[in-house]
């Protein structure tokens, strides 16, 4: 057990939100000592880590104290009831700002909540913050927000990953807490991976988007970043589902009941290109799976080379559209001029960064008179090939699995002069999005200077809950995830 | 294929990337760009579109660009709506128009209010 607060006894750090449920239900702590508790790691370690930009203290212990006159007189509860929450500054919360870690849209305040959050909320869980993230969710080692970098918890100098560093360093560094991050190329499964927390990027369309600020409409999805894939079930199961206010949203079944026994192991995520700890790491996984009664087989993803090409041509040109909104006017900080070009040209050079600024060009570029078939055509065409081979794959195994990144978490500043060296960090997480597949990343492990590994498995349309059942299979058997990085949750 | 014949292409089959063809992205971007910026721009562009090369660029024709694969699945359409009235527009529905007018800088009888229209009368 953790420390008192109060009369009451918190639950140990590293509990997950499940065991924390649990603990409430004791009678051993409230709600409101536990979430004054957990704003108060916000407030000291959340902020030092660069990874809470925003701390909801007023309306979440507002909250706390609902949930414990509902617990107190007996009243229904939901089945996250007193469970602290953060949202990515990309997803709409009608408290603190969405700004998506952006100048354009710096002090906006969403007059309602996205789906997500308030399907969340209507199952008792709490909203605690808002998390730093790349800008409008472009990168992947969060230091493109406008709010600053994000540290990594078990390497201060070390990036987080991106975009949704700043969920993954919270959900790394501390448990208690779920964090709702999206996944556009990668962005939730590598920084789950490079933080030692599971990350889950649900099938397109299985979460709905509304609220979620558009970046590759195409391939965004939300999703849950978890101590455990158990939480990770038990989130996405409240989020889930058909929205009558995003037509792209379904309500999927999956595509058996029975759980996953064959395994594909994806022969490109072995490569050299790997860093040698990483392979040596999945060979290591795969034997426990084996020892697990799976049956594990080499499988080939041969448009895997092109799967990184495409992405950057289809999500540039996607974000250079939706992104085409923000003109000073409309919408987005305005710079006045006496010119309507001038005006539309300034404010946008003085409200976006220099990353986001490089892939509205590159996407502006592709979709351009004379390059648009040349370029985002082909793009299509191939994006068509990448999911034909990776359902064909999924027709002869159950999942599909290989690393997060093809290498661990690099140091702060390291790579961020060099795009094509930050855009390599996706080169194992594009597919999935492409392909419309769910895929969850969880952590297996740390190499020798102590950083963790992630793996990945991805699955067919609708397979999400399968995959986290596979997911969950594996982390009773090694529990080295529980652990926390040290000074993490001081 | 590369269709603009400005650009010949080069051995990768990506178009050379130059300051005008920055310029030119700018201005359809609506982004104002330094000239100082430009030599880094044009760098950056040149290693993107050299990764981008990688799809094949120029091996497939216009006609074919847009063709989906055969056998292309494709996910069932979603079900109608009910069609009833939507209340959330509604005063004390998520999307009262109080609620939305909260977030502007200047809202008043139920509007917007909004700077002059640039360049008008």
């Amino acid at each position: 057990m953790g420390e008192s607060a109060g009369s009451g006894v918190l639950p140990a750090p590293e509990s997950t939100s499940l065991e924390v449920m649990a603990h409430l239900k004791t009678g051993k702590c409230t709600t409101v000592e536990l979430i004054r508790h957990y704003l108060k790691y916000l407030d000291t370690t959340g902020r030092d880590l660069g990874a809470a930009v925003e701390i909801l203290s007023d309306s979440a212990l507002a909250a706390a104290q609902e949930s414990d006159a509902r617990r107190a007189s007996g009243k229904p509860l939901g089945c996250l009831e007193g469970v602290p929450f953060t949202a990515k500054m990309n997803i709409a919360t009608r408290e603190g700002t969405t700004d998506a870690a952006s100048g354009m849209l710096r002090g906006f305040v969403a007059s309602e909540d996205s789906t997500a959050v308030a399907r969340l909320r209507a199952e008792g869980a709490i909203l605690v913050g808002k998390s730093n993230c790349d800008e409008f969710a472009m990168g992947a080692s969060n230091e493109s927000s406008h709010h600053g970098v994000v540290h990594n918890p078990w390497d201060r100098d070390r990036v987080p990953g991106g975009s949704s560093g700043g969920a993954a360093a919270l959900a790394g560094s501390f448990g208690w807490a779920f964090h709702l991050g999206s996944d556009t190329g990668g962005s939730i499964r590598q920084p789950a991976a490079f933080c030692g927390a599971t990350g889950m990027k649900p099938t397109w369309g299985r979460v709905s988007r509304r609220g979620l600020v558009a970046f590759g409409s195409s391939l965004d999805q939300i999703g849950p970043l978890t101590r455990d894939a158990r939480d990770a079930q038990l989130v996405l199961s409240v989020m889930e589902g058909r929205d009558p206010l995003d037509a792209t949203s379904q309500s999927f079944n999956p595509s058996e009941t029975s759980s996953m026994k064959r395994i594909g192991l994806v022969s490109e995520g072995l490569t050299e290109a790997i860093a040698p700890e990483i392979r040596q790491r999945t060979v290591e996984v795969v034997e426990q799976l084996k020892k697990m009664g799976h049956e594990v087989v080499e499988v080939s993803l041969g448009t895997l080379s092109k799967a990184n090409a495409c992405y950057q041509v289809i999500a540039t040109a996607e974000a250079s559209s939706n992104l085409a909104r923000f003109d000073g006017i409309h919408t987005g900080q305005r710079v006045e001029s006496e010119d309507l070009e001038e005006l539309y040209s300034k404010s946008r050079r003085q409200g976006f960064g220099a990353e986001v600024r490089r892939r509205i060009m590159l996407g502006t570029f592709v979709l351009s008179s004379g390059y648009i078939d040349a370029y985002y055509g082909k793009a299509q065409q191939v994006r068509s090939e990448i999911r034909q081979e990776m359902l064909s794959a999924l027709d002869t195994v159950d999942s599909l699995m290989m690393p997060v990144s093809p290498f661990a978490p690099f140091r702060i500043g390291e790579r961020v002069s060099d795009p094509l060296a930050l855009y390599a960090c996706d080169i194992l997480t594009v597919t999935a999005n492409l392909a419309g597949v769910p895929a969850v990343a969880i952590p297996c492990g740390f190499d020798s200077e102590g950083l963790p590994i992630g793996l990945q498995w991805m699955g067919k349309h609708g397979d999400d809950h399968r995959l986290l059942d596979l997911a969950t299979s594996l982390q009773d058997q090694d529990d080295s995830w529980r652990g926390l990085p040290p000074g993490g949750s001081q | 294929m590369v269709t603009d014949e400005s650009h010949p292409g080069t051995d990768s089959g990506r178009p050379p990337i130059d300051a005008e063809l920055v310029r030119k992205t700018a201005r359809l971007a609506r982004l104002e760009i330094d000239e100082s910026e430009i030599p880094q721009m044009v760098e950056h562009m040149e290693k993107i579109l050299d990764l981008v090369a990688d799809l094949g660029i120029g091996s497939g024709s216009q006609s074919d660009s847009f063709t989906e694969t055969e056998g292309e699945s494709t996910l069932p359409v979603s079900e109608w709506r009910e069609d009833v009235p939507a209340t959330e527009d509604q005063p004390g529905g998520p999307r009262d128009p109080k609620a939305l007018g909260s977030n502007a800088p200047d809202w008043r009888d139920g509007a917007f209010v909004t700077p002059r229209v640039v360049g008008g009368d």
